[in-house]
């Protein structure tokens, strides 16, 4: 009989202890998630920043803008026509993929992740040539409307 | 008691209690309920040990999370920064070598990598080593930014971009900026290398 109290004792602090590891697990599964989703944006964003062309940069540049926010968006929406003239003057063809992304912070509203690029590119200076290109981007992400949007990319060296 | 003869008959005694009977008293009524109680009682100690049991392996021998597309990281954000950290620390040590004392440095640098990535490393800078005396050569490497790709307890892949300037006979012989992908693995209560691709 004492045995079974000690027992029913344990069974219900334990249930204690799994209810509130079960809530950690939780909280944690969803901070965990948060890494894929800012990769996710930061390489979807990146690689259509690195694949722009002069004879369809409306379509790149749409791209690009989809997925940004801010003043990056605005850059790229009320000021995309002087980034579509520039692509178009040079007759410039930049191709590109995403080769690795880590995130260097994250948090419930913001992120930042950097973003290794490689690829070419080809224009008037190159001689039409496709040149080789490797890239180091750092991307800034805020959450609107649950989705993950880029607010600043820039060059690193 | 009556008598015939020499004969003597036995007293008439009560008849044994019913073993049937509800009202029957005694202590083989004690004993059938003590059975039954104790029957419900081990059935019960028995469900609480499993239910014990059970909540003892979801506290403590469940598998945790393994790395996937879905949760690249499955540490917690102070663990991963700290394993970026050292990833950063680490590089910075191995990139930055200098001529006047390479196979010091190449010696102390070993001692921050896995066995196999350290023989590795051991050969390759067996092969850059009259080069690098040569042309007295002297690398300084910063890590310029740095994140995390995956993370687990026992393994953690970082993105590091890494600034390295060089000098050869004292001139400067330029600046190269690279990526490189630095994979660790758990050592007690620190990290080691295990592999460095750069790009």
């Amino acid at each position: 009989l004492v045995a079974a109290v000690l027992l029913a004792v344990l069974s219900v602090l334990g249930g204690l202890l799994v209810h509130r590891a079960g809530a950690d697990e939780a909280r944690s599964r969803v901070q965990q998630e948060r890494y894929a989703a800012v990769l996710s944006a930061a390489r979807a964003e990146a690689d259509a920043f690195v694949n722009l062309r002069y004879d369809r940069a409306g379509e790149g540049l749409r791209r690009v803008g989809a997925g940004a926010t801010g003043s990056f968006a605005h850059k790229y929406g009320a000021g995309a026509a002087q980034v579509r003239s520039t692509l178009r003057a040079n007759h410039s063809v930049l191709t590109g993929s995403v080769l690795w992304a880590g995130v260097v912070s994250v948090d419930n509203d913001t992120a930042s992740v950097i973003v290794a690029t490689t690829g070419t590119v080809s224009n008037k200076r190159t001689g039409g040539r496709e040149v080789a290109r490797t890239y180091r981007l750092r991307l800034d992400l805020v959450q609107r409307d649950g989705r993950w949007l880029t607010s600043s990319l820039v060059f690193v060296g | 008691m009556s008598s015939t003869g020499d004969r003597t008959e036995p007293a008439p005694t009560s008849p044994p209690p019913d073993p049937t009977s509800y009202d029957a008293a005694g202590p083989g009524r004690v004993h059938r309920l003590g059975s039954a109680a104790t029957g419900v009682l081990a059935v019960v100690v028995l469900a609480l040990v499993a239910v014990v049991a059970a909540e003892g392996w979801y506290l403590w021998l469940r598998p945790g999370p393994v790395v996937s597309s879905n949760r690249p990281v499955v540490t917690g954000a102070i663990a991963s920064q700290a394993a970026v950290a050292a990833a950063r620390q680490d590089a910075e040590a191995i990139f930055s070598t200098s001529w006047r004392d390479y196979d010091a440095h190449t010696a102390q640098v070993t001692t921050l990598m896995t066995p196999t990535f350290a023989t590795r490393y051991r050969a390759q800078a067996a092969g850059l080593r009259s080069a690098v005396l040569q042309d007295r050569v002297i690398t300084q490497t910063r890590v310029r930014e740095a994140g995390v790709v995956t993370a687990s307890p026992e393994a953690v892949t970082a993105l590091l971009f890494v600034d390295s300037y060089t000098t050869r006979h004292g001139s400067s012989g330029g600046l190269a900026t690279r990526r490189a992908l630095l994979s660790l693995v758990r050592n007690g209560s620190g990290w080691l290398v295990a592999d460095v691709t750069t790009r």
